[in-house]
């Protein structure tokens, strides 16, 4: 054997052997093997927190705390995928058949949760931004009176708590997906999704009940979940700035999207799962409620309907 | 005298890896399955990503997945502060 080949077996042996170990380091320790690139910046911290303690509530901090919720429920399904759980790609999502599948169907709730979440706040007025000329003409046409952020406020609140409230549904559905154990819808109170978790069981208010059009009065005509406060003492509702001024959100027609006034957010729709409140939410544009009556609460297309369609 | 052609001596840098890539390191995952008789831990990213979930899943179950957060006072509409 000559010195080239003695000194390329040596050659070869020596990185076989560091190579090998730094891929055994690497794949069963958690050894730093090379300095480590900041990861991605460190994470915000979330409040999870029932009751968000926040400056009355306002728009702007209730939106930012729904984007970092929403952004948090996005990285754990992520996170979830990469751990080889089984959560269905967000494109899939919609078409995923849930009911009467074997096996855990968490995942595919809280890939269902995170549609939800995304498509209500797509649907939000980033608090931040100055509409456009375009946008305030097309407000004009539709609403037929002049712009008011207050009102177009008013009613993107809505979709931000129903942003809130699903992606809660979203991590308490990856925390059973992990535990093995079966979702449990934790319903918010009736009259604010905001405040603690709807703990009592009330009968449904009578000005909640009484809607007007047949298709807005409520899935489960009895009851509703409330908090401890609101079951003992006067209701504070979650309100709604329309034009005929501060209205609870149960009572706002056609201002805000249907599904939050027939659930309730969950809280009035007791017979309902988690596969039914997860669906009305990403289906709610076409989502029908089985009312036996064959009156669904389907708004056609598009949120724009939803807000100013003023005849069913 | 003996010397060295470097130009062919240095593959040797190339197939070192290449010996660990095809052989050596599914070789030691078997070896290393078959000494331990159960299966072997999950790949670091997928360590990493269960950690990451962990770590989000935990803050979730402080913050807020306990029903019992104080309600702000009725007629109201500021929050009073949540609970420690
Ligand atoms: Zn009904
Ligand atoms: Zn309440």
């Amino acid at each position: 054997m000559g010195t080239t080949e003695r000194t390329a077996m040596i050659i070869t042996a020596a990185t076989a052997l560091l190579t090998l170990t730094l891929s055994l380091l690497y794949r069963f320790t958690d050894l730093p093997l090379w300095p480590r690139r900041r990861r991605g910046s460190e994470r915000p911290a979330v409040d999870w927190g029932s009751a968000p303690d926040l400056p009355a509530y306002s728009y702007a901090a209730l939106y930012e705390l729904a984007v970092r919720r929403r952004d948090a429920l996005a990285r754990a399904v992520r996170c979830a995928r990469d751990a080889g759980l089984p959560v269905p790609e967000p494109l899939t999502v919609n078409l995923v058949e849930t009911r009467g599948q074997d096996g855990p169907q968490e995942g595919a709730y809280a890939a269902l949760a995170l549609s939800a979440a995304d498509d209500f706040l797509e649907d939000c007025l980033p608090p931040d931004t100055v509409p456009t000329a375009e946008q305030l003409a097309e407000f004009e046409q539709r609403a037929g009176r002049p712009y008011d952020r207050r009102a177009e406020e008013g009613i993107a609140l809505t979709d931000v708590v129903g942003s809130l409230e699903v992606s809660r549904i979203g991590m308490q559905a990856l925390a059973c997906l992990t535990e093995g154990t079966a979702l449990t819808l934790d319903r918010p109170c009736f009259h604010h999704p905001l405040h603690a978790r709807g703990t009592e069981r009330v009968l449904c208010p009578p000005e909640a009940c009484t809607a007007e059009s047949p298709e807005d009065a409520l899935v489960d005509d009895d009851f509703v979940t409330v908090c401890r406060n609101c079951a003992d003492g006067t209701p504070a509702p979650l309100l709604v700035w329309t034009q005929a001024g501060e209205v609870p959100y149960y009572r706002t027609e056609f201002e805000t999207k249907a599904v939050f006034r027939t659930s309730g957010y969950g809280a009035a729709a007791l017979e309902w799962d988690a596969d039914d409140l997860l669906r009305a939410f990403v289906e709610w544009p076409t989502f029908e409620v089985d009312h036996g009556d064959g009156n669904g609460n389907g708004n056609g297309d598009g949120d724009d309907n939803d807000r100013t369609e003023a005849t069913a | 005298m003996n010397t060295v052609d470097w130009s062919r001596a240095l593959a040797g840098l190339l197939l070192g890896p290449l010996l660990v890539l095809v052989f050596l390191h599914p070789f030691s995952l078997l070896v290393a399955r078959i000494v331990r008789g159960r299966p072997l831990p999950p790949p670091r990213p997928s360590r990493r990503a269960c950690a990451e979930l962990d770590a989000l899943l935990g803050e979730f179950e402080r913050t807020g997945a306990t029903a019992g957060t104080p309600s702000p006072a009725p007629a109201s509409p500021a929050p009073s502060a949540e609970a420690p």
